[in-house]
């Protein structure tokens, strides 16, 4: 059974709009004939609407060696955020598709200025916002 | 609850699986074949037409043949007709054409859509109404049903649930698919809002 | 099998219309030939009243008159194109003091065939009438049309130049409404024109002279009509009587402004019972026009019908006069956006839009997939509301009309049943809530036609799209009648809409999650004009747009107006992530 994994820089799991986004790609195929293993950045949507889902950054490794590992370095955009609403969620995912086969390992990740998901249900739950600044 | 953690939500909603009333996927395959791969199924919104072509596009490549999925949406314009009338001609002898919404076609453009699926191996589609094609089934829905995909989907919420099932599948006229929609507001109120 | 049912439904009303059309203008063209007839000098020989024969039109005219033509001595009784008979006697008695016996009088002689002669040209108003099926010709058409060419998506016209705005507003949008007003002005004026002459006579009658006069014949006239093999009845009161004004005598058979016939033949016979032959009372004669008479001066309900052309009329004018305001204001926020709006007088000069802390640069923004294509270009501009009001008005008349249209068939049937005396009660009390909705669509359309003459907001933006954390800076002004305003709210608000699509079907939700109060007043100035600054809150989310899952803001203004539809107005804006604003000050 082949064994694919990614590995993020420090073990780190949230970052920041326009970061560098760093790790390693290791497999271990165990035999199994893979003739590609595509790496994708992509974000897609979760919840009560149908799917969206858009794929930002690729890394493809083409006919592999049974065992081995890549280093990719991919920036990030300005977003969309990671963000949970009452409707729908945004969601970003790093995911190795090897092929044939289609097996897949997927790596979720935060997008996000403040570090964590923005929570659209807290605004609300906070109830109606201050006036703004008025100058 | 967020969304994302919603057992309810849409991705977990598409992956179930058709469930046969009153017929295994054997005999339905069987019975496919007689009608020379030709045929409808027929029901009201939300009674699993597509959940059928879902798993029946799962199921040909074991009979050697090979699906093509399509879609027909009511007020599409000409131009994209006549692109799904060009893949349909240029349909093979070992493939099946799956036709989502057969019934939104007019009389006159079904006999030019049938006519250009003649190539093709089979030609089945989904309708709201008999009479298309030969009907290899009729979906149905039932309070058992929901239930039983509730008790899939959600299992730690499907028995707080249980009791609003009937209301809800009435409310929604059977819309199976509407009523779990309804029923993803009522598992997010169920749990309090979590990290 | 929808388009083939939508088809026959709409080619009914074409197929109507187009053969009501083809009458008239046959009506209209025979009505004309005469018009290139030579006129010639003829002689009255013999001229009075006589029976037609008909029910409903029992008071025609016969007149004998002679001329020459080449030597040649011709007699002629012919009056006009076609025979005339009247329900009404005064054009009778206007054409016996016409032609008194022995009066020279013109008269058209055809040139073909000098025997063939009348004393009086038909009127080619008629053609007028053409335009009310020409409105069955337009909804048949334009419904086959539409059925076949199968709906496009609803587009929202993005303001990239103010100019093409105003441009693409006319051509996409002002057409059908110009013609559906403009048919409604047309059909009011027409039918307006026959019926001002009896509008004017039934106001002025209460002060017109009281004479007096003597019945001559009375009785209840009927009028026969047949509807889905069911014949029907209506009545009208007859009495004939004569007066004397200035040793003239006249006659008229007028008892009241408006005429016509209606169901109910009793209460017109106890009328008639009240007037038999040889009764002498009192008159009322329209000083002016002696042979204009009337036994009943004062004006019953049934003179609402005079109000019928004029709420047409009002209606297509209204409209009408909207639509060209609205045309002229497009143009002159066009010209006014031109010029920076953000002007600084306490500088003297306008104050540059590039050194706007929340200016984003458009490159930035292209790369951003997820992100709605920024009104304006990202620029400084006046924003469109997301529907105007004259596509209220025209979405809410079309729905009453085939609403109503639909109803009105059983309703009508309903009533044939009343009147037959074998009411239907079944079907009565079926219908009442398909009347109710058609009475409340009628009330919608009224109300969104109040709402035409509401003033008008105009909102001007530093720039529609802003980083959280970024200023949003605006600019609002109302123009017309501001005063009938209470209060003035604008608020940004944050939707999360999401689409649910599976086979064939789709299904839409859609959830508030932020509503920002930006102005609340009811101070007459700030009202009617005034600026803020705002700040977007860094902590919430930007706009994010894809095929089935939507995050949109917008502005939205209300006017709040007493007994009166409120002016609501929704502006669409793009707030986008903090990295994507200024260099500096793009958090606040």
């Amino acid at each position: 059974m082949s064994d694919v994994r990614i590995e993020l820089e420090e073990g780190r799991d949230t970052f920041r709009p326009r970061e560098q986004l760093r790790g390693r790609l290791r497999w271990d195929l165990a035999g199994e004939r893979v003739e590609t293993i595509r790496l994708e950045l992509l974000w897609h949507t979760q919840g009560k609407g149908t799917r969206d889902a858009d794929v930002v950054e690729t890394l493809t490794v083409e006919n592999p060696p049974t065992r081995g590992e890549r280093a990719f370095a991919f920036s990030l955009p300005a977003g969309p955020y990671s963000f949970s609403g009452k409707l729908f969620s945004v969601l970003w995912t790093l995911q190795a598709v090897s092929e044939p086969g289609d097996e897949v390992v997927q790596h979720g990740i935060v997008l996000s200025p403040t570090g964590t998901e923005v929570d659209l249900t807290a605004e609300a739950d906070a109830g109606a916002a201050p006036a703004l600044d008025r100058s | 609850m967020k969304p994302r953690q919603n057992p309810l939500r849409v991705e977990r909603l598409e992956s179930l699986s058709f469930r046969p009333q009153g017929a295994s996927w054997p005999e339905l395959l069987v019975r496919l074949e007689g009608l020379g791969f030709r045929a409808a199924v027929v029901g009201p919104d939300g009674t699993g037409k597509t959940a059928f072509l879902d798993d029946l596009a799962r199921r040909l490549p074991l009979l050697g043949l090979r699906p093509i999925r399509l879609r027909l949406d009511p007020g599409e314009r000409a131009a994209a007709r006549h692109e799904l009338r060009a893949v349909l001609e240029r349909a093979q002898a070992n493939e099946v054409v799956l036709l989502d919404g057969a019934d939104h076609a007019s009389r006159w453009e079904w006999m030019r859509l049938r006519r250009a699926a003649r190539r093709a191996r089979g030609l089945v589609v989904t309708s709201h109404r008999l009479g298309l094609l030969p009907t290899l089934l009729e979906t149905r829905t039932s309070v058992a049903l929901l239930a039983e995909l509730l008790d899939e989907l959600a299992p730690a919420h499907a028995a707080r649930l249980e009791p609003l099932l009937e209301e809800v599948l009435l409310r929604h006229r059977g819309n199976v698919r509407t009523s779990l929609l309804e029923l993803f507001d009522r598992v997010a109120a169920l749990d309090p809002p979590t990290r | 099998m929808g388009k083939g049912c939508g088809t026959l439904f709409f080619g009914v009303f074409l197929a109507f219309g187009l053969g009501f059309t083809g009458l008239i203008v046959k009506a209209t063209l025979r009505n004309s030939d005469a018009h290139g007839w030579p006129q010639h000098r003829c002689t009255i020989e013999t001229s009075e009243p006589r029976d037609t024969g008909s029910d409903s039109a029992p008071y025609g005219l016969a007149v004998t008159y002679r001329y020459e033509i080449g030597g040649q001595s011709f007699t002629s009784s012919q009056i006009g194109t076609s025979s005339a008979s009247h329900g009404d006697y005064t054009p009778v008695q206007r054409a016996l003091d016409r032609y008194v016996p022995g009066a020279a009088v013109p008269c058209w002689v055809n040139p073909q065939n000098h025997a063939d002669a009348i004393l009086e040209q038909s009127s080619r108003a008629i053609g007028l009438f053409v335009l009310l099926p020409l409105v069955f010709v337009l909804v048949g058409a334009g419904g086959i049309y539409g059925v076949w060419v199968g709906s496009a998506a609803a587009t929202k016209v993005r303001a990239d130049r103010i100019q093409d705005t105003v441009g693409r507003k006319s051509a996409a949008t002002a057409v059908v409404p110009a013609i559906f007003f403009g048919l409604f002005l047309a059909v009011g004026l027409g039918v307006g024109y026959f019926l001002v002459d009896d509008a004017r006579n039934a106001f002025e009658a209460p002060r017109w002279t009281p004479t007096p006069c003597t019945v001559e014949a009375s009785n209840v006239r009927e009028h026969e009509s047949t509807s889905d093999g069911h014949t029907s009845y209506t009545y009208s009161v007859d009495i004939l009587y004569r007066y004397q004004v200035g040793g003239h005598t006249y006659r008229s058979n007028r008892w009241r402004f408006p005429g016509g016939s209606s169901s109910g033949r009793g209460a017109k016979q106890a009328i008639v019972d009240e007037y038999p032959p040889g009764r002498d009372f009192t008159c009322y004669v329209n000083p002016r026009d002696p042979a204009l008479a009337v036994i009943q001066p004062r004006v019953g309900a049934s003179a609402l019908l005079f109000a019928l052309p004029l709420v047409f009329a009002l209606v297509g004018a209204g409209g009408l006069f909207g639509m060209l305001r609205s045309r002229g204001q497009d143009r002159r926020q066009a010209q006014s956006t031109a010029r920076d709006e953000f002007a600084d007088p306490a500088r003297g000069r306008h104050a540059s839009v590039a050194a706007s802390p929340s200016r984003v640069a458009s490159a930035a923004l292209a790369a951003e997939s997820y992100l709605p294509k920024v009104p304006g270009g990202g620029g400084a501009l006046t924003l469109e509301p997301q529907s105007t009001p004259f596509g209220r008005v025209f979405g809410m008349l079309f729905v009453a009309l085939f609403w109503n249209g639909i109803v009105s068939v059983f309703v009508w049937q309903l009533v044939l049943s009343f009147q037959r005396g074998s009411p239907e009660w079944f079907l009565a009390i079926f219908l009442i809530p398909f009347e109710l909705i058609g009475l409340a669509l009628i009330g919608g359309f009224f109300w969104s036609v109040l709402a035409l003459a509401n003033p008008r907001a105009t909102v001007s933006l530093r720039s529609a799209c802003v980083p959280l954390g970024g200023e949003l800076e605006l600019r609002w002004e109302l123009s017309g009648r501001t005063h009938v305003i209470e209060r003035l709210t604008i608020h940004l608000e944050g939707v999360e809409e999401v689409s649910y699509r599976r086979g064939t079907s789709t299904h839409t939700e859609r959830n508030t999650f932020r509503k920002i109060e930006i102005v609340n007043t009811d101070d007459r100035r700030e009202l009617e004009q005034g600026r803020e600054r705002v700040t977007v809150p860094a902590g919430t989310i930007h706009s994010f747009e894809a095929p089935n899952n939507k995050i949109t803001w917008n502005l939205v203004l209300e006017g709040e107006i007493r007994r009166w539809p409120n002016v609501s107005e929704k502006y669409p804006i793009v707030v986008v992530p903090a990295e994507l604003g200024g260099a500096s000050g793009s958090a606040a």
